[in-house]
This record gives structure tokens, C-alpha cells and sequence, in this order.
């Protein structure tokens, strides 16, 4: 074996470390370890500098121990996951979707990219078509291979003859009539669109889009993804972009990153649009296009907005709401929350201090609360023999001992505080001579939105707080316990003159719709809570909950 | 052990040994952008093994273990094997012993880190903004070549000798002795 001029030998090095490397360049460092001109130490300590490098660049350990966390979780919950499809989806009317779905879906989308990401199909095999099979293999052909899930949507309806089968979809043709769609497909890469809409989805890495618009989102490991539009190819060469096609004919643009842009009558050639740029396609040639409608294409925290926007029109209507504050700004009265109960007390929040900050989805608002006289004064007239609290929270810390949610002014017979501790967990009680109100149960997550809620039924005599949708704490109410929370505090509690030295309790934290209910919600209604007000479709949920826990 | 606490526990076990495991599958020759893929696959085959393993033994070794006979079996497969790792090159760096790598993969990722922050501190500033282009910018050499009018060869070769003088000053603040 001859050696290889050093240079040579660097240069192919050097592709090689930046994922450039021709065939030829990994044959000649193939020769060159052979031959003892490289080293094994000399190739994985430049690799291993290129690693520090961009783990430098990205320090991202809680997120991919997050991603392995939901990549466990998958594989554990694969088969309640089809399972639970199969009871409870209709198969003749697959949508409007059961919300929960998205959850499970988004940790079979996790598992999906794992175990599909190196067993794509081949473009070859695809094209062609099978070989004969075997009588026997006929009779129980193979699914075909899913290549997307649908991971959120809101009021979406598809064309029955052109509709995924549940949550998956395969090659083939897709319309959506109504409503607006997340989907992933198995390789990482977003798409979110809007009715109308009509696209074949070809394979993993190639969307034909025929009529309507997309976002694409698409990580490092999908460039290349290529959406086909009838007049032109798209081809990621970067991370995000939205491609418009109305008439047959069509427009880009790029918002992270670039775009190869062909067309026919460009054969070999390619435009390369960048970042920030807009183009359209006229007569087989690409120019200068209108910046983007921003209705058009819509991001995946659009369609968790949507589908709340739809849920809070339907929820104001319930007969037995108290008050409703879905925590929209008036833009008139600003300082108060504005019930939206149709049926309930017409009770107006006072708010002092807290400010309007943004809430779960871009768009939509909540208050931040964060120095010691931020509050939101309420009364809530009237005696109850049930009653459900449901909130949004994301606290930013505890700096209590305990933290007010709702706090009843006083502390007499009637009252109801619901409180966070210092340690996180959930204190909620209704007043008990005994002072027996101790708060156990998982911790509460702090820095991310988490839905709490609390049902009191003197019925069962008995207080369960919710976090996130699962039972923590079960408590037993006193024999004649009464139910009459009047003045309150949200997000506080009352500084009393006769109680100079009362502990501060002020939340600090975002605070993002309060819902509150004359009757005991069932622990499904409350997970439905959950589900209809999850910030994103890939909202971590806890899935192996602890049983609940009773004092 | 019920099946939280294992969570718990492996989950801790991959925090501690993520970056050290990331960094021997792109030794490997995978490309960065299916490294972490590479890294999650293994460690979802050692959750299912995990009653398999020796809780006293080093859970870097065996994952990385694992890492290896994915992408031995990876390298196998027809489909999309260029795009995620470098056909021949790979297989020589599977067959290479331990002991012929290059040492600092054996120390801890922090040790390597905090280390490189340092050399790189040191570096000229206009080199540090080329690695600055490369990495945190994700530009591509032929990006950072139209950026600064120079050619990609060039952009290409003063990366390389950068890196190259890096790992140098990593293996003396490390005390790595190579030969």
C-alpha cells in the first residue's frame, strides 16, 4: 500500500469532521488507519473534540435525558396505547379526536423516530411493487408502514375517502376539510396546517402539497426533507419554512434557515432562499414573493390554542359553573377578570399588582404574580354541598411556607384555602377545627404549567386534589364541614389589621384561567380538563402516578 | 426495585453518563446528527435489559456496549447507512481495542469540558470566532468561507488545525500522555 500524500489525507480528515466526506475520503482514512499513516487515537480525539464542541455549543443533557424519559415511557405504554385506541376510538368517525390521544400519541412519536428513524422504506421498494407473495403471506399482508401521527389538532375533519386511520397515517392521500393539524412524521419533522387543505404523503422525507398551506419544522437529522408542490420542489437545507400552494401555483418562505428551491424549467439548477425571504413561483421561474400571512401557517402552539379557544366557547354554557375566568384580557378593565359563565354568579375579579403577561400559547394571556401584594380579590357568595376549583399554575417559586391559590380571607367555619408548601406538595382544605390539613402526594413541578384542581363533596365527606389530572391527596371532611368560601384571594392571602405578623403566602408565578363548579367533578372530567388545556401535544403528563394517598 | 424507583434510577444513570456515551458513538464515526439518535436507541434497549445488568458494574461500559452492537448491526443494513455513518471508517473504529483510543474518552465529560473551556479561552479571538461560525452558528465551512471571502479549503483547513490544537491542549491540562 502506497501512502497517501499527508494534505491529501488531512483534507479528507477534515470533510469527515464536518460530515462532508465523500466515499473516496472515507476510503483513503480507511487506507490511512490501515496503513498506520492515522491513528485510532488521532481520529477519535478529533471526533472527540468535534463532540465537546458541539455539546459546548448545545449543553442540552435535560433535554435528552427528557427525550430518553419519553422514549422509556413509549416503550412501556406501546400496547395500553393501541389497546386504549382501539376501545375507545370510533372507527366511522375518527375525529373530532378524544384529546387524550395526543399525549399517547406523542410518546409513540417518540418511540416511532427511535425504532423507525433507520428502517425507512426504501425509495426503491416503494416504487416498485412487491413481488408475488405466498398464499399464505397474502392472506395477512403487513400494515403498511406508518409515516406520521397526528399529534394535536383542533376541530379537524377530514374527507372520509382521504382521512388517516386514527392517529396514523401512511402513504397515500390526505384532504382536511375543517380545523387545524399538527402531525409528526417518523423522521422528527413538524407539519401544521389548516383546512383547506389537500397533500399525498409519499414517504418520510417527501410531502406532495396540492392545495392549501404548511409549516414545516425539521430537525437536523431530516434535512432534506422535500415538499413537492405541482410547480416546484422544496428541499430543506435548514429548519423551518412554510410552503403555500393555491391555483397550482406557489409561494415560500423561509423562517429559519434555507430552501432549495427547483423547478422543470430550471432542470439541474437551484435557488437557494434564505432566512427571512419570501418567493413565489410565475411561469416556471422563481421571483420575489409577498411576505407571509401569518394565518396561513400556523405553528404547533396555534393548534393547542384553537382547540382551547373552541373548548372555553363550549365550557361557558355548563349550568353548574360558579365563575369562569378564562383569563382573557378586557382590554377596557384591565385591573378586573371577567367572569364568562353564562349561567353562574357574575362575579368580577379585582385585580392589584399582578400584571397581564403571556400565558399557555402565544397569544393567549395569564397574570404573573410576583411581589407580596399581587392578588386577585374575588367573592364567591353562597353555601355548597360540592365544589370543584380547577386552575393553570406555573410556578416560578416557593418562598412560604405555604402558597396561596385561593385563599378564603379568614380562616373560619366555611372557608377554603388551597395552597401549595414549601416542599411542593398540595395543601387543600375546607376550614376543620382540628387544623388537620396536612398536604402530602407528589411535589408540584415548579418552572413549567401544571393544571391543579380540588373537589369538595360532602356527599363522600371527602377533599381530592388533583395534580396534572391524577389524584394526590384524599382527605375526609369534618362531620358538619361547611362549604362557603366567600372573600377571597387568588394568588394571595388576606394581610389582616387584628394579625400584624400573618405569614406572607403571595404565589409567585403565572397564573392562567380559574374555573370553578357548584357539583364534584369526576376524576374523568378532570382529566379532560387536563387534556383540553395541555400547553403544547407534547406537554409531559405523569404516567406512572402513585396511587392517591389518604391522611 | 418497583418500576419508579428503576426509573428514577436509570434515568439518574443516563444524566451522569450521557455526554461520555454521546461522545464514544460519534468516536465511532457516526454522524453528529444521528448521534443522539444512536444514544437514545441504545439506551431504550438497556431500560429493556435493565434486569440484566449488575448494578454494581459501570453502566457506561454497558451502554456503551450496547451503542457498539447497534451500530455494528446498523452498519449491516442498506438503508440510509451513509447518511448516518461513515461506511468504512466505522468499521475499522468497531474493531479498534480499547486501549488504541484515543484517552480522553475514558475521562469524565466534565473533566473534557471544563478543560476545552479553557484552551479555548486561550485561543486568538478571530480563531475563536471561527469555531464560533462552525459550532454555535451551525454555519458549514462553505457558509463561513462566503461570510469571511476566503475558500471553503481554506475555512476547512483552519478548522482542522484548530481542532488539532485543541485536543493537544486538552491532553496536557488532562495530563494524557500520547503517543
Amino acid at each position: 500500500m502506497t501512502d497517501v500524500p499527508h494534505e491529501q489525507l488531512e483534507a479528507a480528515l477534515s470533510r469527515f469532521l464536518d460530515g462532508e466526506a465523500e466515499p473516496e475520503d472515507e476510503a483513503l482514512l480507511a487506507d490511512g488507519l490501515a496503513s498506520g499513516q492515522l491513528t485510532a487515537a488521532e481520529v477519535t480525539g478529533l471526533l472527540a473534540v468535534d463532540d465537546w464542541l458541539r455539546q459546548q455549543a448545545e449543553p442540552d443533557e435535560e433535554s435528552f435525558v427528557s427525550a430518553v424519559d419519553t422514549g422509556l415511557a413509549a416503550e412501556d405504554d406501546s400496547d395500553a396505547f393501541v389497546h386504549a385506541l382501539q376501545q375507545r376510538l370510533n372507527p366511522s368517525a375518527a375525529f373530532p379526536l378524544v384529546p387524550w390521544i395526543v399525549a399517547v400519541a406523542a410518546t409513540l412519536v417518540a418511540a416511532a423516530s427511535i425504532t423507525l428513524h433507520f428502517a425507512q422504506p426504501d425509495a426503491a421498494s416503494q416504487k416498485n411493487p412487491p413481488a408475488a407473495k405466498t398464499p399464505a403471506a397474502a392472506e395477512t399482508p403487513a400494515p403498511p408502514p406508518v409515516m406520521a401521527l397526528l399529534v394535536n389538532e383542533a376541530g379537524a375533519c377530514f374527507a372520509d375517502e382521504a382521512a388517516p386511520d386514527s392517529v396514523r397515517l401512511t402513504a397515500g392521500e390526505y384532504r382536511l376539510e375543517a380545523g387545524a393539524v399538527h402531525l409528526r412524521l417518523v423522521n422528527g419533522v413538524d407539519v401544521v396546517f389548516r383546512a383547506p387543505m389537500r397533500f399525498t404523503l409519499r414517504d418520510p422525507s417527501r410531502l406532495d402539497l396540492h392545495e392549501g398551506s404548511l409549516r414545516a419544522v425539521v430537525p437536523e437529522s431530516a434535512h432534506g426533507f422535500t415538499v413537492m408542490a405541482p410547480d416546484a420542489t422544496f428541499e430543506d437545507r435548514g429548519t423551518e419554512f412554510g410552503v403555500s400552494v393555491a391555483g397550482g401555483a406557489s409561494e415560500l418562505h423561509v423562517f429559519e434557515g434555507r430552501v432549495d428551491v427547483q423547478t422543470p424549467a430550471m432542470q439541474a439548477e437551484k435557488v437557494s432562499v434564505n432566512l427571512g425571504e419570501s418567493v413565489q413561483i410565475r411561469d416556471g421561474s422563481v421571483m420575489p414573493g409577498n411576505p407571509p400571512d401569518p394565518e396561513k401557517f400556523l405553528t404547533p402552539d396555534h393548534i393547542g390554542y384553537l382547540r382551547w379557544l373552541t373548548w372555553r366557547d363550549r365550557l361557558k354554557h355548563d349550568p353548574d359553573l360558579v365563575c369562569y375566568f378564562p383569563f382573557s384580557r378586557d382590554a377596557d378593565h384591565p385591573a378586573q377578570l371577567q367572569d364568562h359563565a353564562e349561567h353562574g354568579e357574575g362575579i368580577t375579579g379585582t385585580i392589584s399588582g399582578a400584571r397581564w403577561v403571556s400565558g399557555r400559547w402565544l397569544g393567549k394571556a395569564a397574570l404573573l404574580f410576583d411581589r407580596d401584594g399581587d392578588e386577585v380579590a374575588i367573592h364567591i357568595p353562597g353555601q355548597y354541598d360540592a365544589f370543584t376549583v380547577a386552575t393553570w399554575v406555573k410556578i416560578d417559586r416557593l418562598d412560604f411556607e405555604l402558597n396561596a391559590v385561593l385563599d378564603s380571607d379568614s380562616w373560619e367555619r366555611g372557608d377554603v384555602h388551597w395552597q401549595i408548601s414549601r416542599r411542593g406538595n398540595i395543601r387543600c382544605s375546607c376550614y376543620d377545627p382540628t387544623q388537620a390539613s396536612a398536604g402530602t402526594g407528589e411535589a408540584v413541578p415548579v418552572g413549567e404549567w401544571v393544571h391543579l384542581a380540588a373537589v369538595y363533596d360532602r356527599q363522600t365527606s371527602r377533599m381530592v386534589s388533583y395534580v396534572n389530572g391524577q389524584a394526590t391527596t384524599t382527605l375526609t371532611l369534618v362531620p358538619d364541614a361547611l362549604i362557603s368560601p366567600g372573600g377571597c384571594r387568588l394568588g394571595n392571602w388576606l394581610r389582616r389589621p387584628d394579625w400584624p405578623h400573618a405569614p406572607n403566602r403571595g404565589f409567585r408565578g403565572r397564573m392562567d384561567e380559574f374555573i370553578l363548579w357548584r357539583r364534584a367533578l369526576t376524576p374523568d372530567e378532570i382529566s379532560d380538563l387536563v387534556e383540553e388545556g395541555r400547553p403544547t401535544a407534547l406537554w409531559a403528563v405523569d404516567r406512572n402516578p402513585e396511587s392517591p394517598q389518604t391522611d | 426495585m418497583n418500576h419508579n424507583s428503576d426509573r428514577a434510577w436509570f434515568l439518574e444513570e443516563v444524566r451522569q453518563n450521557q455526554a461520555r456515551l454521546r461522545g464514544f458513538i460519534r468516536s465511532l464515526g457516526v454522524r453528529a446528527a444521528a448521534v443522539d439518535d444512536f444514544a437514545q436507541d441504545a439506551l431504550v434497549i438497556a431500560w429493556k435489559k435493565r434486569n440484566d445488568f449488575d448494578r454494581e458494574g459501570s453502566f457506561l461500559h454497558w451502554v456503551r456496549e450496547i451503542a457498539r452492537k447497534l451500530i455494528a448491526n446498523e452498519r449491516r443494513k442498506e438503508t440510509r447507512r451513509h447518511e448516518i455513518l461513515s461506511e468504512k471508517v466505522t468499521d475499522y473504529l468497531l474493531q479498534v481495542d480499547a486501549q488504541d483510543v484515543h484517552p480522553a474518552l475514558e475521562q469524565p465529560a466534565s473533566d473534557s469540558l471544563a478543560a476545552l473551556q479553557t484552551c479555548l479561552a486561550e485561543l486568538a479571538p478571530e480563531h475563536r470566532e471561527l469555531l464560533h461560525q462552525r459550532y454555535f452558528e451551525g454555519l458549514s465551512p462553505g457558509a463561513i468561507a462566503s461570510r469571511l471571502e476566503r475558500t471553503s479549503n481554506q475555512v476547512r483547513q483552519a478548522l482542522f488545525r484548530l481542532r488539532k490544537s485543541l485536543l493537544a491542549c486538552v491532553e496536557r491540562r488532562l495530563n494524557l500522555s500520547q503517543t
